[in-house]
């Protein structure tokens, strides 16, 4: 295989852990999520800046997982307490937040970013040549479609589409959906900061821009074009999109016309996505009920 | 046997309409009581004050003398209040057998880490769940319709979904709002017997609300009688039917 085709092999599985991370708040719960790559931006900074302050990449792919769930944790608690609406605006406002933030602060570098992450390595052992971190980053996503898909089978799973079906009719079978809809937002975010941790130290060069709207808008057409829900679908979804442009580049300009065209055409055709139930319109176009 | 259900003095206005003018109830253990009223009289809204809906402007509700007046829906499903609702909400992007099966939801013990790592006893709690969800959807004679979308059942069959999966709750006092409207009467004389089967072998309280007349005579120990938003009298359903001011209230209404 050549570095090219790994290179986009390994951007393939880093989407696909993002793009199944928000289909588990949209399509699952039915969380209207709007700021994801803001949890990518923020599990990569945590991750580049410990390792460069020594830490061990494990350790930083962890914790960054974890820190990213904290912001999950503290964005989804206020918002999800009033009212399922202000969790799309609270999202919506963080995204852009964070790269503000992430542009003005010194410890990340300002818009130039971070550079000169340290390149990973576990328990001794380079992982950075580009078949080995491919083969890394993908039992890291079979870890998480594994754990998922059981997550999906489980109370857990069921609660969450009760929720995203009728989350008044989902209090009364006792489901607790303060709790199920937070739990949701953390596992959510903790693994969009794992992607996060796993871009920063393949590129080994982040800044802010990465991070920002386009990203999330980008990562949720990968959920809508793959199925709202559907697991193989995140990750065909996030194929297809990672692929499509490597095949358009000769349109450059144009490209953005070309996405705009595919979704719409998507939904006019096919709106429940390659995979999914569901349709998009049943999540963002529900009334409140 | 004593009183499991007691709702006191229950105010509750909407944008200044009154809705509900100072009810009292008291359910016995163990009793089918039913709920009847012209349209408007309040009986949802009392529905949705007891269940945790809405929230009464004032008044206490008591769940085997415990006050939950302020309890939000959740936890009283769990202290043992499950209902239907008057316009059917079954879960539509779920097949019958797991709108049933979410409601055995609080009945699950395994914790997040257990539904993780599939643990053996969430693998056997969901085995169980599965076998009573599949007895009652046998008992409702839909269970052939088991790994259906619910929402392409029939009407009277979608009610039956919505019933099972309250019962599927295991509770103790079970509300039923208008469970036979939209059946046909075959369906509505099947559930009649099956609801008095059910209460019998899960020794439930019911509260019912209903317009059949038939019906409630058939199935009621006791009848409330609503009125513009207070309790106008209540008896045996024959006491009831005969008191001229139950007449009264549904006049112009056809009262069979
Ligand atoms: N959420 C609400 N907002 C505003 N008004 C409401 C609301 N719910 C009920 N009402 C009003 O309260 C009154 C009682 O309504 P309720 O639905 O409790 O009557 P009901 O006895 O169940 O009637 P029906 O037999 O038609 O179902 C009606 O005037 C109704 O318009
Ligand atoms: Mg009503």
């Amino acid at each position: 295989m050549t570095p090219y085709i790994l290179h986009v092999g390994i951007i393939i599985i880093l989407f696909s852990i993002l793009s199944l991370s928000l289909n588990m708040a949209v399509g699952m719960a039915g969380l209207v999520s709007l700021g994801h790559a803001a949890f990518f931006g923020i599990g990569a900074y945590a991750s580049g800046l410990m390792m460069l302050e020594g830490l061990p990449f494990i350790v930083c792919l962890l914790l960054s997982g974890i820190i990213t769930s904290l912001f999950g944790l503290l964005l989804a608690i206020p918002s999800l307490r009033v009212k399922d609406d202000y969790l799309a605006i609270v999202t919506l406002g963080f995204g852009i937040i964070t790269v503000i933030v992430l542009m003005n602060m010194g410890i990340t570098g300002g818009p130039d970013g971070l550079t000169g992450i340290p390149q990973a390595s576990v328990f001794g052992f380079d992982i950075t040549s580009k078949p080995v971190y491919l083969v890394f980053c993908v039992s890291i996503l079979a870890v998480m479609v594994l754990t998922t898909s059981r997550l999906k089978a489980s109370k857990v799973g069921r609660a969450w589409a009760a929720i995203r079906d009728n989350d008044t009719v989902a209090m009364f079978m006792g489901i607790n959906i303060y709790y199920y809809k937070i739990l949701c937002m953390v596992i959510s975010s903790f693994w969009a900061g794992i992607a996060g941790s796993l871009y920063a130290h393949y590129t080994g060069y982040i800044n802010p821009m990465t991070f920002g709207m386009q990203t999330s808008i980008m990562i949720l057409a990968m959920v809508v074009l793959g199925g709202i829900g559907s697991i193989p679908g995140s990750i065909i979804g996030a194929a297809a999109l990672v692929i499509l442009p490597e095949l358009l580049r000769g349109l450059e300009a144009n490209q953005g016309i070309f996405y705009g065209a595919l979704l719409v055409a998507m939904m006019v055709l096919r709106p429940q996505g390659i995979m999914g139930r569901m349709k998009v319109t049943d999540i963002f176009a529900r009334g409140g009920s | 046997m004593g009183v499991i259900l007691k709702v006191e003095s229950v105010h509750k206005s909407f944008m200044g309409v009154s809705a509900l003018k100072g009810v009292d109830l008291e359910v016995e253990e163990g009793q089918i009581l039913g709920i009847i009223g012209p349209n408007g009289a309040g009986k949802t809204t009392l529905f949705n004050v007891i269940t945790g809906l809405i929230r009464q402007d004032s008044g206490r509700i008591y769940l085997n003398g415990e006050d939950i007046s302020g309890t939000p829906i959740y936890s009283r499903a769990r202290l043992g209040m499950a209902r239907t609702f008057q316009n059917l909400e079954i879960f539509k992007d779920m097949s019958v057998l797991e709108n049933v099966m979410s409601g055995g939801h609080l009945h699950l013990d395994s914790g997040l880490l257990e539904c993780i790592l599939d643990s053996k006893r969430k693998r056997q709690e969901e085995e169980d769940l599965i076998s009573r969800a599949m007895a009652l959807l046998r008992l409702f004679g839909i269970e052939d319709k088991a790994d259906q979308d619910a929402f392409t059942l029939s009407y009277g069959e979608q009610r039956k979904v919505e019933i099972a999966r309250a019962i599927a709750t295991r509770p103790r006092v079970l509300f039923l709002d208008e469970p036979a409207s939209g059946m046909n009467p075959r369906e509505t004389e099947e559930l009649d017997s099956l609801i008095k089967r059910i209460k019998e072998d899960m020794q439930l309280t019911i509260v019912l609300i209903e317009h059949d007349m038939n019906l409630v005579m058939d199935m009621c120990e006791e009848v409330v009688v609503m009125f513009e938003g207070s309790v106008l009298t209540s008896g045996s359903p024959r006491e009831v039917h005969r008191d001229q001011r139950v007449i009264d209230a549904y006049l112009g209404r056809d009262v069979v």
